[in-house]
């Protein structure tokens, strides 16, 4: 220990040469290393805030799609969806349509009439969100706000859905393709339960979590036979998928060379050892010659080694706080850094411990 | 009383185009309080049967025993830490340790406290003639006089009984030749050491008790200085 120790401070130019080196790998490690992570924390983020979106889409533009309410729930219980919204319709008279949605958004046209909606008192579009028997009608149905509408169905005109009317929009005449009235969802579904009539959707849109596992969820879809045919599910990831490719690639790149860099420092411990052992071969020999054992030998090498490695490791440390500040500190990876540098110090150390000091006698200066 | 002997020791070794034969069944013994010098040309094997007697090598056939013992059935580590020290032609000091600090070493080795190791290593350093003002001067700030008593007082440091030295005055001018020569005179006789040298000074090898020739890997002559005398 005294010798390494003395070694160590009386030779200063080694000394710093040693230190020098470590203090750089170990700055680069931290700082390398603290890349990694900021790269995968923005990942991280970027799967966190770039919003993913689904929608089931019918055959067609004219061909809405249907779907029942076990496949709904099948979606919702998925795990990956935070929010969704979902549709169904009726036709009723004989061109009218009765549309059941749970939000207005859920209904691009009944979004866009909304400012012009006029609303009897204590009603707005969270009536959407609730269960009660009421409606937005249009005004060419000639209703006032308060009355009731008698919507029979097309299919089973016995079946008649009794809403009050709160709300009225869109201007006196409905053209040709008949009037829409909107309700609750859970009104219409309801009404098809009492008289045990199979109900369906004709819409859902979800936003999705949990994307970083889109994988799953769209095999889950497949499973659930919505790849293709008459309803089918659409994905929004491009966005997420052009920005997390990018980065997830970044991240697997640097993680590769995290190791290659490793056995580096170990090769530049061995190098390093090396040439600045070598010039001290003939101490190791002369120690050896006193009766020192090789182990000994080995070990002051190998300390003296593990003092300059220690010294420039905790130089680098503060040389990768000064740059990149608190996050570049790891102390894993500062122990790293140190054990591949002992690691390759340690095999020059043997190379020297092993001396022949036989010719230490043959060498005479 | 530490005795070594030589019985029919041998030794080769192959070199790149043959196998050189060093030594060829060498017989002799040393003995405690005696000089002696080992003489002969070049390549004769002076150095060869210097590093057996060190316990740095074995050899090939044959024994060297101390005490009794073949050194091939000792732990040489501690042989050559306990029992045998080694002087060389260029004193081998470590170079970043002070005076003081280079005769502690082989103390340090054998685990003795530092005060005591201190202690011992100033008495042996004044025994070669040097004072309290070498103690912290490093090796490249003597000269080679003193270097190589520091050597010396190394060697004695560690309490081995038997002094082995190779060429100890080849860098020496003739003073300083003399005063390590005159040393290791006084360690054999007053002090009970075995003393063995290897030179080509036979101003050396005239004050030695016995001097021994050897050539091409035999001794050839011992001549003792009362069969001199």
């Amino acid at each position: 220990m005294y010798m390494a120790w003395i070694s160590f401070t009386r030779n200063p130019r080694s000394s710093l040469a040693a230190i020098a080196l470590v203090a750089a790998l170990a700055a680069f490690i931290s700082i390398f290393a603290n890349s990694i992570t900021m790269s995968e924390a923005e990942l991280e983020n970027a799967y966190a805030t770039i919003p993913v979106d689904a929608y089931i889409m019918g055959a067609s533009a004219t061909q809405p799609p249907r779907f029942n309410d076990e496949l709904y729930q099948q979606i919702l219980s998925s795990g990956f969806v935070a929010a969704s919204r979902a549709a169904a319709e009726c036709q009723v008279h004989s061109r009218d349509t009765l549309r059941a949605l749970d939000s207005i958004e859920m209904d691009a046209a009944l979004s866009e009439y909304a400012p012009g909606i006029e609303w009897l008192e204590g009603y707005d579009e969270s009536l959407f969100a609730g269960e009660q028997a009421v409606c937005i009608a249009p005004r060419s149905a000639e209703l006032a706000l308060g009355e009731e509408a008698r919507l029979p169905m097309r299919t089973r005109r016995s079946v008649v859905a009794v809403l009050t009317v709160v709300g009225l929009y869109g201007g006196g005449y409905d053209g040709f393709g008949g009037a829409t009235y909107y309700c609750p969802l859970p009104v219409l579904r309801g009404l098809y339960e009492e008289n045990g009539m199979p109900f369906s959707y004709c819409g859902l849109e979800m936003e999705l979590c949990n994307t970083r596992e889109l994988g799953t969820f769209k095999a889950q879809m497949r499973e659930l036979r919505l790849d293709g045919g008459m309803t089918r599910l659409v994905v929004n990831d491009a966005l997420l998928i052009s920005v997390t490719t990018q980065l997830a690639r970044h991240v697997r790149l640097l993680k590769t060379l995290l190791p290659l860099i490793f056995v580096l420092i170990a090769a530049m411990g061995f190098v390093m050892s090396f040439l600045l052992l070598r010039g001290r071969r003939r101490e190791a020999a002369v120690m050896r010659s006193l009766g020192a054992k090789r182990r000994r030998v080995f070990a002051t090498l190998l300390l003296e080694t593990a003092m300059q490695a220690v010294t420039g490791a905790a130089l680098g440390a503060l040389a990768a706080f000064l740059i990149s500040g608190r996050d570049a500190l790891c102390l894993v990876k500062m122990a790293l850094v140190l054990a591949c540098y002992l690691f390759g110090g340690a095999a020059a150390a043997l190379h020297f411990a092993r001396v022949n000091v036989l010719k230490l006698m043959a060498a005479r200066e | 009383m530490a005795e070594l002997q030589l019985q029919q020791t041998a030794y080769a070794y192959c070199n790149k185009y043959q196998t050189v034969q060093a030594l060829k069944g060498v017989d002799y013994q040393f003995e405690s309080g005696r000089f002696y010098a080992l003489v002969g040309r070049s390549g004769s094997g002076k150095t060869t049967l210097l590093s057996l007697l060190a316990g740095l090598d074995f050899p090939t056939e044959g024994k060297v025993l101390f005490n009794g013992k073949p050194t091939a059935e000792l732990d040489c580590d501690e042989y050559r830490r306990d029992d045998v020290a080694v002087i060389y032609q260029s004193y081998n000091l470590f170079p970043l340790l002070t005076v003081l600090e280079n005769v502690t070493y082989p103390l340090e080795l054998k685990k003795t406290p530092l005060p005591e190791a201190k202690a011992i290593a100033k008495e042996k350093l004044l025994s070669v003639g040097l004072d309290e003002g070498h103690l912290k001067r490093f090796p490249a700030m003597l000269s080679g006089g003193e270097q190589q008593r520091v050597a010396i007082a190394r060697a004695l440091a560690g309490g081995a009984k038997i002094i082995l030295a190779d060429e100890p005055t080849g860098n020496l001018d003739e003073e300083n030749g003399a005063v390590v020569v005159s040393i290791l005179q006084r360690l054999a006789h007053e002090d009970g050491y075995c003393v063995i040298v290897v030179t080509h000074d036979m101003g050396i090898a005239d004050k030695a008790d016995e001097v021994i020739r050897l050539s091409d890997g035999r001794i050839v002559s011992s001549e003792s200085a009362a069969d001199a005398g």
